[in-house]
C-alpha cells in the first residue's frame, strides 16, 4: 500500500525527484569538496541571490507554457526598478509609506509592461519575440532616460534591512508556491496547459485564449518587478544596468533545465525554481572556488547545451517510444 | 531516464566545476606562514586597463605576501558592468572568508551598500581604482582608495595641450569634449581637471562641446563626436576621458575628414588621459598630442601595501592618489626607451 503510493507519487513527480536528486549530489560533492560552500551564510547568500533569476523564471515558465516567448523579462525589472526608486527618492523625507508605496508602483510598473506585451501578443498576433524585444528596447530606454545623468540616489537602508536575505528566501518560497498551485491546482492553469498544447482546439471549446495568453503575460512582468524588489535591496537603489541583456539567457536555461517546454504545454514553477538554484549555484560556486569568469561562462554556457541537449534527447525518445 | 539524466548532469557539472578549479585553485600554505584570504571584485573586464589592474594586483600581493611572510588565498570575480552582480560577487567573497575585499566599483552609488556589508563583516574594503561617491558616511568610507588623481590627469594633459597648440601657433577655436561615464567618479573628476585647465590656460570663454560616451563605448563616442563636428567643423581640439574610445573618436574624426597628423592641414589636437596600447602608437604617428598615464602599476603597489598594513593594525592613509606619467607627441619615444619610466599600455600591446 505505502510502496503503492511511493511509487504513484515518483511517477506523478519525475521532474522533481529528478531535479532534487541533481541538487542532492551536486550539494554532497561540494560541501565535502569546497571549503566554505556549506555554512549558513554562503548557503542563506545562495538562496537570496537565486531569488531575482527564479522569480523571473517562474513569470517564464507561465509564458512558455503557453508556447509564447519573453525576453524583457530583465529589462522590464531593471525599467520597474527605476521608476519606484526615482518615485520614493522624489520626496524629502522618505518614510514608511513612501517604500510600501514604491513597492506597489514598481508592481503595478511590471504588471503594465506585461499588459503591454500580452495586449501585442494576444489582441494583436504579434510575434512574441519581436514584441519582447521592442518592449526590452522601450524598458531600457526609459530606464536610463529616468535614471538620470548621475544616477538615481540610495534609499533609506530600511528597505534593504526589511528585504534582507530571510524575508526573500520567505518570499521566493511563497509566492513560487502560489504561482506553482495557480498553474496546477486550478482551472486557469488547466487553461494555461491546454492552451500551450492546442490553442486552436483550445479556442474552439470555449476557452477565451487571447485573455489567458494576456494574463500570462501580465504574471510574466509582476513576476519581473519581484525581482527588482529584491535587487533594489541589493544596491539600495535602481540602475537601468541591472537588467544586462545577457540575463535573460539563465532565466530561459533555469526554466529549460527545469524542465519546461520551449515547445509549450508542459513545466511547473516548482521546478523551474530548482532550475534557477542550478543556473545561480555555479556563480556561486566558482567564486568560492577562485575560478576565472572566463571558465564561469564557459561552464554555464556548456550546463545550457547540455540541458538543451537532454530536453531535446528526451523528445526524441519519447516520440519513438510513442511510436 | 529522466532522473538518471539530470544525476547525470549534476556529475557533469560537479566536474566541470572541479576541472576548472584545478587550473586555478589558491596555493595552500604548508611552510606554517599566515594564510591570508583576500578577495578583488572586479566591475568589468572589457577594457585591457581593467585587466592590467587585476594582473598586476595579484602580482604584488604575492610579492608583498612573500616579502611579510603571508601565503595569499586569492579570489576574483568579474560583475560584467553589473552593479547587483558586484553586491553578490562582494557577498560570496566575504562567504569565502575574505580578509581584504579590493573593489573596483561599477557605481559609486550602490557599492556603498556593500562597503557597508564588508565592515559589517569585519573585513576591510579597498577602493582599487574607482573611489566611492563622496555621500560615503561611517560604516560606508573605505578603510582605503587606492585611485589615480583623474583631476589632476586631465588637468596636466589638457594644460601640455594647449601648450603645444601655443608652440604651433595655433589658437583653440572650439573643443570636443569626450565625457566618460557619468555615474564613474574618474569621470567626473577629469571633468573638473578639464575645467580648470581652460581657465588657467586663459581659455574660460572656449566653447566646449560635450559629447556623450555610454559607459566608455567608442561606438558610442563615435556617434556623438561625429554629431558634434558636423554641428562644430570649426573644433581644432578635442579632450578623451580615455583614449580607450579613440577608435571611434579616429572614425568620426575620417569621416569629417578631420584625421590627420601633428603638422597637417587639419589636424584636430587631442589630450587623452589613461594611455591604452593604442594611444601609444597614436603619440608616435603624431595623431594625440598629450596623454596622461593611469599608473596602474603603481596602484597595484599601494593597494597591495596598504591591505597588508591595515592587517596588521598600522594607520594608512585614507586617499591615496597616483599621478601617472605624461607623454606627449614630442616625448613618447624617449618614454619608451627610458626603463626607469613605466607604461602600463606597453605590457599589454
Amino acid at each position: 500500500m505505502v510502496l503503492d503510493r511511493i511509487k504513484f507519487f515518483g511517477q506523478r513527480n519525475k521532474q522533481l525527484l529528478g531535479m532534487l536528486g541533481a541538487i542532492a549530489v551536486m550539494l554532497l560533492v561540494l560541501s565535502i569538496s569546497v571549503e566554505n560552500f556549506m555554512t549558513w551564510t554562503n548557503i542563506t547568500n545562495l538562496l537570496a541571490q537565486v531569488a531575482p533569476i527564479a522569480f523571473m523564471a517562474t513569470g517564464i515558465t507561465f509564458v512558455l507554457i503557453t508556447k509564447g516567448m519573453d525576453i524583457s523579462g530583465p529589462a522590464v525589472m531593471a525599467a520597474s526598478s527605476v521608476i519606484a526608486v526615482a518615485f520614493i527618492t522624489s520626496f524629502k523625507v522618505i518614510t514608511a509609506v513612501h517604500l510600501i508605496s514604491g513597492c506597489m508602483i514598481l508592481l503595478l510598473a511590471g504588471g503594465f509592461f506585461g499588459f503591454i506585451n500580452g495586449l501585442a501578443i494576444a489582441k494583436l498576433k504579434m510575434v512574441p519575440l519581436v514584441v519582447t524585444l521592442s518592449m526590452m528596447t522601450v524598458a531600457t530606454g526609459l530606464a536610463t532616460v529616468l535614471g538620470g545623468a548621475r544616477g538615481l540616489p540610495t534609499i533609506p537602508s530600511a528597505y534593504a534591512n526589511f528585504f534582507n536575505k530571510y524575508t526573500v528566501i520567505v518570499m521566493v518560497i511563497l509566492i513560487s508556491s502560489a504561482l506553482d498551485f495557480l498553474l496546477t491546482g486550478t482551472s486557469f492553469g488547466r487553461k494555461v496547459y491546454y492552451i500551450g498544447n492546442k490553442e486552436e482546439t483550445a479556442r474552439i471549446s470555449g476557452i477565451n485564449t487571447d485573455n489567458v495568453i494576456l494574463i500570462v503575460y501580465i504574471i510574466c512582468g509582476i513576476c519581473a518587478a519581484l525581482a527588482g524588489i529584491v535587487n533594489v535591496a541589493i544596491i539600495s537603489t535602481a540602475r537601468a544596468s541591472m537588467g544586462p541583456q545577457s540575463q535573460i539567457l539563465d532565466v530561459v536555461s533555469a526554466a529549460v533545465i527545469g524542465g519546461v517546454s520551449v515547445q509549450g504545454g508542459k513545466g511547473r514553477v516548482r521546478d523551474a525554481c530548482l532550475g534557477a538554484f542550478l543556473i545561480v549555484g555555479v556563480n556561486n560556486v566558482m567564486n568560492l572556488i577562485g575560478v576565472s569568469d572566463y571558465f564561469t561562462t564557459l561552464i554555464k554556457g556548456s550546463i545550457i547545451i547540455f540541458a538543451m541537449g537532454i530536453s531535446s534527447f528526451r523528445q526524441f525518445y519519447f516520440s519513438r517510444i510513442r511510436a | 531516464m529522466k532522473k538518471i539524466l539530470l544525476v547525470l548532469m549534476a556529475l557533469v557539472m560537479t566536474g566541470m566545476v572541479f576541472a576548472a578549479g584545478q587550473q586555478e585553485a589558491a596555493p595552500v600554505d604548508t611552510s606554517g606562514k599566515t594564510v591570508v584570504k583576500m578577495g578583488l571584485a572586479m566591475q568589468s573586464k572589457m577594457a585591457p586597463a581593467f585587466h592590467a589592474w587585476e594582473d598586476y594586483l595579484y602580482a604584488r600581493v604575492q610579492i608583498e605576501a612573500e616579502e611579510r611572510g603571508y601565503v595569499v588565498d586569492w579570489s576574483a570575480t568579474n560583475a560584467n558592468g553589473d552593479s547587483t552582480k558586484q553586491a553578490n560577487d562582494i557577498k560570496d567573497l566575504l562567504a569565502k572568508g575574505s580578509e581584504v575585499v579590493f573593489v573596483p566599483c561599477n557605481d559609486s552609488q550602490a557599492i556603498l551598500q556593500s562597503v557597508e556589508e564588508v565592515h559589517n563583516a569585519g573585513a576591510l574594503y579597498v577602493s582599487y581604482c574607482r573611489a566611492v561617491s563622496p555621500e560615503a558616511a561611517g560604516n560606508q568610507v573605505p578603510d582605503t582608495t587606492i585611485n589615480f588623481s583623474s583631476e589632476e590627469q586631465a588637468y596636466v594633459g589638457v594644460m601640455k595641450m594647449f601648450e603645444i597648440m601655443e608652440a604651433d601657433g595655433i589658437v583653440p577655436t572650439t573643443m570636443i569634449d569626450v565625457h566618460g561615464q557619468v555615474i564613474d567618479e574618474n569621470a567626473i573628476n577629469r571633468e573638473k581637471g578639464l575645467r580648470r585647465a581652460l581657465v588657467d590656460a586663459g581659455y574660460p570663454d572656449l566653447k566646449v562641446v560635450v559629447c556623450d560616451s555610454g559607459a566608455w563605448e567608442p561606438d558610442v563616442a563615435r556617434d556623438s563626436v561625429d554629431a558634434a563636428l558636423q554641428a562644430h567643423p570649426e573644433a581644432n581640439c578635442l579632450y578623451t576621458s580615455s583614449d580607450f574610445m579613440m577608435p571611434g573618436i579616429q572614425t568620426a574624426l575620417e569621416n569629417n575628414d578631420k584625421w590627420y597628423p601633428r603638422g597637417e592641414e587639419g589636424h584636430v589636437y587631442i589630450a587623452s588621459s589613461d594611455i591604452f596600447p593604442i594611444a601609444i602608437e597614436m603619440l608616435q604617428a603624431g595623431y594625440i598630442t598629450t596623454a596622461v598615464d593611469q599608473g596602474c602599476y603603481e596602484f597595484a603597489v599601494n593597494a597591495a601595501k596598504s591591505a597588508f598594513d591595515l592587517l596588521e593594525g598600522k594607520e594608512v592613509e585614507k586617499m591615496q592618489l597616483t599621478l601617472g606619467t605624461m607623454a606627449t607627441v614630442d616625448n613618447i619615444d624617449e618614454i619608451l626607451a627610458d626603463d626607469s619610466i613605466f607604461l602600463w599600455g606597453n605590457d599589454y600591446k
